[in-house]
């Protein structure tokens, strides 16, 4: 069942994921799936930027595909009526561990003119109290690009054995937020029972920071999350094509929530963050 | 490695540089030669590529991954067939997906052009059905083993399990020792060159094995590889081979007819492979046997 309501995902990748094929790991048909269940938007980044080097490469793809159309839906209206196009965002790849990772972040910004970037730390490496992490939060503020960082991207399970990364420790986070005048940070995959904590409390209340739900469990997820996170706070995510999209779609569903909070999360919170 | 083979690896490579440098000089004057050379010339002679992949490549990107793009790229060497496996049987677990793939993308790209070699991963439950599927469902020349992707040494009683089911089935099996220097790698741990020490005991006790060890030579030299040498089952490519002497000396170690070519393309380039071919400057004979007659008499078997 499509969703009642506009919505956006901000939590989309493109590419192949090394270790399996997913059903939507072709773009298009990713973004026919999106549109059919009536995602208007989707926040994308590239699963090549957590295995490459050639991070400006990857950047070039990912921009190419989001501006050329391969990855807009087929013709036809999104399910509902409601999304008569799928405007497909992307975000680009930054490891500022790699040389010139600064020049990776201006080519973003304004060769690609991209609202925000997306950082990996467990899959490129660093920690988050690394000197160049710190600056990198800084200059993404300073430019006014949106920061998604995901701490995990598969469950610790799914990994496979030679591609085996630790969760990422986000103890620096609150520090950091505070020490960043402008940092609009959005966690992805977030809500993973290992890191929902009073720690993830702690990074949301430091400053401009939100969660999204792909990886929220549990009956009445969202109803629950609300007692801890701020409803301003939580954006729609998916993480397809690695998850199916309908789980995503169904926690909004299932949690008995009243129409304002249902468009707050939908689409509403995530608007703001990223005006059209 | 003690300080002896230290001298004798530096040494060989000084050999090596001035013997290349010579071929060289030698490619030059053959190609000047060239308008005086007749048709049957063995430098027309296609090639059969031995060791190719498609799909993609996790860790960079990689020309040539497309099948139109690479038959594109070994038709611009002359080369007439490719053995192809899949970038997917490396690190997926569901190899049977992965090898059902790679023969409709050959079967896509039309003729007999990419014959498909499926994976193989002895360490996976039920991995003998995606032998059997191998051979009686996709009807397959042979499987393609990567044991330091897969997690499991030579001397590992399922390799030998493997080997014996392979030989049982007529099937060739190609052993890729290596594939992607590690400096690249993103796994953890990086996968290291296959130690094939083993390996030659393992063949012996196989009848009717015909084994091709991909990326497994690099000189002469190699204990493992004169070692192999002994073993009449095993074939060779040349495809970690850097530089032309070296072919050559391949070659005399192990006799032209247990070479082939062989260019772990797109991740090594296909045009320097045949051109290291091109300046070993082998008989005509060998030469031809290396190019494609090897590589056909291995898969006509079947």
């Amino acid at each position: 069942m499509p969703a009642d309501f506009p919505l956006i995902d901000v939590n989309v990748s493109l590419g192949r994921w090394p270790t399996r094929r997913l059903p939507l790991d072709e773009p298009q048909k990713l973004a026919t799936k999106l549109h059919s269940q009536g995602v208007v938007e989707a926040w994308v980044g590239s699963y090549d930027g957590l295995f490459h080097k050639d991070l400006a490469g990857v950047n070039d793809r990912l921009a190419e595909l989001c501006n050329n159309g391969v990855a807009r839906p087929e013709p036809g209206e999104g399910r509902g009526g409601l999304a008569t196009v799928l405007r497909v965002v992307p975000f680009g790849e930054i490891n500022p561990l790699l040389p010139n990772w600064e020049a990776d972040l201006t080519r973003c910004a304004e060769t690609h003119r991209m609202p925000g970037i997306r950082l990996h730390p467990n899959y490129h490496g660093y920690a988050l109290d690394h000197p160049n992490f710190v600056r990198l939060l800084k200059v993404a503020a300073e430019r006014k690009l949106i920061v998604a960082l995901a701490p995990l991207m598969e469950d610790e399970r799914m990994m496979h054995p030679l591609l085996r990364v630790p969760i990422v420790d986000p103890s620096p986070l609150p520090e950091l937020v505070r020490g960043t005048p402008g940092l609009r940070l959005v966690l992805l995959n977030a809500l993973a029972g290992a890191l929902r904590n009073d720690q993830l409390y702690r990074i949301l209340d430091a400053g401009q920071v939100y969660v999204e739900i792909a990886m929220l469990e549990g009956v009445g997820g969202i109803e629950i999350l609300l007692k801890d996170v701020p409803l301003g706070r939580i954006l729609f995510g998916s993480q397809a094509p690695s998850f199916y999209f309908e789980s995503a779609l169904l926690k909004l569903q299932e949690s008995p929530l009243p129409a304002t909070h249902v468009r707050a999360i939908a689409h509403e919170n995530a608007r703001r963050l990223l005006p059209t | 490695m003690t300080n002896d083979q230290t001298f004798l690896t530096r040494r060989s490579f000084f050999q090596n540089a001035l013997t290349t440098a010579a071929a060289c000089g030698l490619a030059q004057r053959s190609a000047a030669n060239a308008s005086d050379e007749t048709a049957e010339s063995p430098r027309d002679e296609t090639i059969v590529d031995t060791q190719v992949y498609l799909g993609r490549w996790a860790f960079r990107q990689v020309s040539d991954y497309k099948p139109t793009d690479l038959i594109a790229a070994l038709r611009k060497n002359n080369v007439s067939q490719a053995w192809v496996g899949t970038f997917d049987g490396l690190l997926h677990k569901d190899i049977a997906g992965a090898n059902q793939r790679l023969v409709e993308m050959c079967r896509a790209a039309g003729g007999d052009v990419l014959i498909p070699f499926g994976t193989v991963n002895p360490q996976l439950p039920d991995w003998e059905e995606d032998v059997r599927r191998c051979h009686e469902v996709f009807h397959m020349s042979g499987i393609r083993l990567h044991p330091n992707y897969h997690g499991y040494k030579l001397d590992d009683p399922r390799f030998a399990h493997v080997l014996e089911l392979a030989a049982g089935r007529n099937l060739v099996v190609q052993l890729v020792a290596w594939l992607d220097d590690e400096r690249h790698s993103y796994l953890n741990p990086a996968p290291q060159q296959v130690d094939l020490a083993p390996l030659a005991d393992s063949v012996r006790a196989v009848r009717g094995l015909r084994l091709v060890v991909a990326n497994g030579a690099r000189t002469a030299e190699d204990d493992a590889i004169r070692k192999l040498a002994q073993v009449p089952q095993v074939s060779f490519d040349f495809a970690r081979v850097d530089n032309a002497a070296s072919i050559a000396g391949l070659v005399e170690l192990v006799s032209a007819d247990r070479v082939v070519f062989g260019s772990s393309s797109p991740l090594l380039s296909l045009d320097a492979m045949a051109a290291n071919l091109q300046r070993a400057n082998l008989d005509q004979v060998a030469d031809r046997a290396v190019r494609s007659r090897n590589a056909g008499q291995l898969s006509s078997a079947n």
